[in-house]
């Protein structure tokens, strides 16, 4: 469940979106929130974007 | 023992179980043994012309899903018959063709050549199918939906017509009516809901045709609420029977959809993951009918829209 919202969240910020929300997950895991910030911290890094904002919208699609 | 035999207009299915379109082709060949339970089968949608299909990938999985986005490929319609439909015959239950276009001088062209046939038993007309004019799906726009259906019956007058009707509309109701109003014998739903998926890596979409459809048991609710509107808004009072389709997974998600208000259920991508599974859906619905005391299907279609 924490790996599938982790990669949602990434997904949602690629397609455009500039913030996530996490709601039904909340039920299975009240720290949802936190994992993901965890874990799309150290993405955008692996990534090579300071900020999520940098990968807002990057979806390529020529 | 229950019975598990249903009618649609004159359509005589052993089970209330069909194979969907777009699933199997000529696989189904091979899988006869496999396919005990099976009531008919949708072949998979023919267009006037050939057609290649989208760029690769055509289908990804997504968690409890699947997604694709196929493009319609198929070997246009005088392939199908040449080449397709003897191959499913072997099944020996009816079939059903389901027929897409881009306009409605094509959907007529196709149905007008499958009615000339007699080992054909009823023709879908698949309505997530962008109108040319327009730019809009077919069953996303009434109106257009109900010139297309109206022509269509005015062209093959004896032929058993099934909508095929998309999720991807606030109020699936309206379609449903409209399909209804032209004169089908039938309304099955719901197609696939529009969707995507990202490959993070690459920031690419996944499929080559970047959207696509969601299929497979993520699904199923959503399926069940439609059928249920559709039954209680329209079908009930116009006793038009729906065929229920949408992450069907087990005999208790077909009970559901009949309970919900369709008279037959659809299986799709089930068959991928077991093509046994007709029979083993089958006998659960004789079992739930048996241990709910009713003789047969139509005694507990729609069950759950009583007032």
């Amino acid at each position: 469940m924490i790996l599938w919202g982790l990669l949602r969240g990434r997904e949602f910020l690629r397609a455009g979106a500039t913030a996530v929300a996490v709601g039904t997950a909340n039920f299975v895991n009240p720290e949802t929130g936190r994992t993901l910030v965890e874990g799309l911290g150290e993405a955008l890094r692996r990534m090579g974007c300071a900020r999520a904002l940098d990968l807002v919208g990057r979806l390529e699609v020529a | 023992m229950a019975r598990l035999e249903i009618a649609i207009g004159k359509l005589r299915l052993r089970t209330p179980l069909i194979a969907v379109s777009g699933i199997f082709g000529i696989e189904y060949r091979q899988l006869l043994p496999e396919l005990r339970g099976i009531g008919g089968v949708v072949a998979k949608s023919v267009t006037l012309r050939p057609r290649t299909g989208n760029p690769e990938p055509k289908i990804i999985e997504t968690p409890a899903g699947l997604l694709n986005s196929i493009g319609l490929q198929n070997p246009g319609i005088k392939g199908f018959l040449s080449e397709q439909l003897p191959n499913l015959r072997v099944l020996e239950v009816p079939i059903i063709v389901s027929v897409a276009g881009s306009n409605i001088a094509e959907y007529v062209r196709c149905c007008r050549m499958l009615a000339d046939r007699d080992e054909i038993d009823a023709i879908e007309l698949n309505l997530s199918c962008p109108n040319v004019e327009t730019g809009l799906d077919f069953g996303s726009d009434p109106k257009a939906l109900y010139r297309l259906v109206s022509r269509v019956r005015k062209a093959v007058p004896h032929q058993t017509l099934i909508a095929k009707l998309t999720p991807n509309i606030t109020d699936i109701a309206l379609p449903a009516q409209a399909a209804v109003d032209a004169g089908v014998q039938a309304i099955s739903l719901i197609n696939t809901l529009r969707a995507m998926a990202i490959d993070l890596q690459t920031a690419r979409p996944k499929l080559g045709n970047k959207v696509g459809g969601l299929s497979g048991r993520a699904v199923h609710p959503v399926a069940v609420y439609m059928v249920y509107r559709c039954y209680t808004a329209c079908c009930r009072k116009n006793d038009i029977p729906i065929i229920g389709m949408g992450g069907v997974c087990s005999g208790e998600d077909a009970i559901e959809l009949i309970l919900a208000g369709a008279s037959a259920v659809g299986i799709g991508t089930a068959m991928f993951r077991d093509p046994a599974i007709f029979q083993k859906v089958a006998e659960g619905l004789r079992k739930y009918l048996e241990d709910q005391g009713k003789d047969k299907i139509s005694d507990i279609v729609g069950l759950a829209a009583r007032s």
